[in-house]
């Protein structure tokens, strides 16, 4: 049996979240509806499968709002939801512990704080992915479209196109890995104005 | 970082991004991880693109074209002429129904049926209409109280509250009161009837509440779902997760002494129903507040509550029907003896009962364990399941796979006990001390068939059964707690404090709040769990 759950009952010596109260609703909306997009890009940046990162952002908001009497009004709020989604998102992986695949908990917990400092800049980096993805080619797009906005999969593609699968997973390596420079040099951009022109990223799908 | 070891860094994270990498590469990029916070700032760059491109224009699909009077969109005005056809078309299915069902006297007593035997209310429908010849014949032969329909066609129901209800054909349906009902799977159209009619649709924490209208309600998924008003307007609730009664066993006034000479405090501080003691029962040091309650496992340890009750089975505020929890912190001393028995919480109309308790039943009663256990001492979660019948959940205290011994809980510590039942889920669990330690699957929209006119008892089943140790902070809720919910109560209690921050103690407080109203013509989703709009 679980004695280490079981015989240490009682002795918890943690701050307890505590329902909110029933006037807090309008208030949480607010808060929430703010934060919800940097939220959800910290667990997608975490927790990269869509599906398994679209429950932990809903076991986050869950969490929120049931812990949103313990939020100081005049505290950042964005910043106690990420403290939140952290938390869940160490859950999420420590529930997956015995994959392979998984991070170790050390590495997870660096990354995690990592991505906290980065949140600041999740808005500016989804302009800028924006305006990098307008730059490319109708191919480049409606590869998007399909792989990210309509979630087919690379042999779905494949066959549409009449390529090989692995042909698909190369294009869509290239044009992240395009993407990402794409972004880091729009970012550097706005810190040094006079920077000059960003280039776009190269064709590759 | 070394322009090598970027290229290296990126490779690898795609590979980890899109689930291809090996463990090896696994184990390399989390190297390159370890060593800088530039490579974890690189990989977490990436992961944003490949997070956000889901996000972009070009992501998004190509906008549907709509058929004239297709399906409305938010606030689509061009749709509105055609709601109150659609809604006028309901009411004309209603009375052209091929097979017409009167469900409306109580059923009579069952020939032969034992003493103690208590009639079920009858089922809150008048009129049941199957337009496609579907010979639903189950409905007529369970004409309980609370019954799920699994429609294989559109079915139409006529509530006694006066709404017509229009089933899709996949849809299941869950009638739980004369107004209202709960949707597990697929859609309903509802149109109430008469001006003073109402109907509600209520989906785990959500709940639709028509304001003089016809709506319609779908399941997008497991998490979501569509809210559509054909005419009028909706309001959309969210539940208030609180308890339905809660006794704390706290004297008055609350100051942190403790009161053992004055009267028990015995009521419950939410509803206000009344308890009564027997002499086997004395205050005592509370586990969690001032107060609690010794019980000595004599046959006059007992407390009974007055109220709460109704006429007949189904009716009454202790009544549960889509899901329960019975919550409570103890220190028993129960021996475990074979045909020893120690209740916590008992309300027994008959076979629809509702019962957390201690038992030890040899190699009898098998036939009500679901799922079958070995014979032995077990913390036993009774209830009666709409077409299943009675069953426990009968969880050994063997000290295996997680499950606490006799010895654990006899151990003079308090331990916080939770059953749960879910009728969302199909889910009926056992929680000791914040845990998930014993469980049972039944079909999803299983719903409990309880509630009536005999009392509900604490630490014992008419003056028998009786418990020995201490009882405290017993609590009865009208759904199910989610387990991180039971944890939190169980980390809240560790502190000595209330498993629920109910404020101060209001009697007949709202169990539901408002989330949003929807008028004519709009669609909306919600995430069923949160109450928040997508």
């Amino acid at each position: 049996m679980d004695t280490a759950a079981h015989t240490d009952a009682f002795v918890f010596p943690v701050a307890l979240p505590m329902p909110p109260a029933p006037d807090a609703y309008e208030s949480f909306l607010v808060l929430y509806a703010g934060s919800q997009a940097r939220l959800h890009a910290f667990i997608r940046a975490l927790v990269p499968d869509a599906a398994q990162a679209d429950d932990v952002f809903q076991a986050t908001s869950l969490a929120l709002w049931r812990s949103f009497a313990t939020f100081r009004r005049d505290g950042d709020f964005t910043a106690w939801a990420v403290g939140v989604a952290r938390h869940q998102v160490l859950m999420h992986w420590r529930r997956l512990r015995r994959d392979r695949h998984v991070f170790s908990e050390a590495i997870l917990a660096d990354l995690a704080d990592t991505a906290s400092d980065l949140l600041d800049s999740a808005d500016a980096r989804q302009r800028a992915l924006e305006a990098c993805v307008e730059a490319l080619t109708a191919r480049q797009r409606d590869l998007i479209r399909r792989f990210y906005g309509e979630r087919e999969s690379a042999a779905v593609i494949a066959r549409a196109w009449n390529r090989t699968v692995h042909a698909v997973y190369k294009s869509l390596k290239v044009l992240r890995r395009s993407l990402h420079e794409c972004v880091d040099r729009r970012l550097a951009l706005l810190d040094d104005p006079d920077g000059g022109d960003v280039a776009m990223p190269a064709p590759g799908a | 970082m070394h322009p090598a070891d970027t290229d290296t860094l990126l490779a690898l994270a795609d590979d980890h991004l899109t689930g291809t990498a090996s463990p090896d590469d696994v184990r390399r990029l989390e190297a390159l991880l370890a060593a800088s916070p530039a490579a974890r700032r690189t990989y977490l760059g990436l992961a944003l693109v490949h997070a956000q491109l889901g996000a972009t224009l070009a992501a998004l699909p190509s906008p549907p074209t709509l058929r004239s009077g297709g399906a409305p969109t938010r606030r689509d005005a061009s749709w509105l002429p055609t709601r109150r056809i659609v809604a006028a078309a309901m009411a004309c299915a209603l009375a052209i129904g091929s097979f017409v069902l009167i469900v409306s006297p109580p059923p009579p007593r069952p020939a032969g049926s034992p003493d103690g035997y208590y009639p079920p209310r009858p089922l809150a429908l008048s009129t049941v209409a199957l337009l496609e010849g579907d010979d639903d014949a189950d409905v007529a032969a369970r004409p309980l109280p609370t019954t799920t329909l699994r429609p294989l066609v559109t079915t139409h129901l006529r509530a006694h509250g006066g709404a017509d209800v229009a089933l899709d054909g996949d849809s299941v349906f869950g009638i739980v009161t004369r107004d209202g009902g709960a949707l597990y799977e697929g859609g309903l159209q509802a149109r109430v009837t008469q001006p003073a009619a109402t109907f509600s649709v209520t989906t785990a924490n959500l709940r639709v509440v028509d304001r003089g209208t016809a709506f319609r309600v779908d399941r997008v998924d497991g998490d979501h779902v569509t809210v559509t008003v054909l005419d009028g307007e909706v309001e959309v609730q969210a539940r208030m997760r609180l308890p339905v009664a809660w006794w704390p066993f706290d004297p008055e006034p609350a100051g942190g002494a403790r009161e053992t000479t004055g009267p028990l405090p015995l009521d419950d501080v939410l509803a206000g129903l009344a308890g009564t003691a027997g002499r086997g029962v004395a205050a005592c040091g509370g586990l969690v507040g001032t107060g609690a309650l010794r019980f000595d496992g004599t046959p006059a340890a007992h407390v009974r509550i007055a109220g709460g009750t109704g006429h007949v089975v189904g009716d009454g505020l202790l009544a549960v029907a889509e899901g329960v929890s019975i919550e409570a912190v103890i220190v028993p001393e129960w021996t475990g003896h074979e045909s020893d028995y120690d209740e916590i919480y008992r309300k027994d109309d008959g076979e629809y009962r509702v019962l957390l308790s201690f038992q030890n039943d040899g190699a009898r009663n098998a036939a009500f364990t679901a799922p079958p256990v070995a014979p032995g001492p077990c913390l036993s979660f009774g209830l009666h399941l709409a077409g299943i019948g009675y069953h426990e959940l009968d969880m050994p205290l063997d000290g295996r796979d997680g499950r606490p011994s006799l010895a654990d809980l006899r151990d003079g510590r308090p331990h916080h006990v939770v059953a749960t039942f879910d009728s969302y889920t199909g889910t009926k669990a056992l929680f000791v001390d914040g845990t998930l330690r014993f469980a049972h699957d039944y079909p999803v929209g299983t719903l409990v068939l309880a509630g009536g006119p005999a009392a509900a008892e604490i630490g014992s089943h008419r003056g028998l059964e009786n418990f020995t140790g201490v009882i405290d902070e017993v609590a009865l809720y009208d759904f199910a707690l989610a387990p991180d919910e039971v944890a939190e109560h169980r980390r809240r209690i560790a502190m000595g404090e209330p498993a629920v921050d109910v404020g101060p103690p209001a009697r007949n407080a709202p169990r539901w709040r408002s989330v949003t109203r929807i008028r004519a013509g709009e669609t909306m989703t919600f995430n069923q769990h949160t109450g928040l709009p997508r």
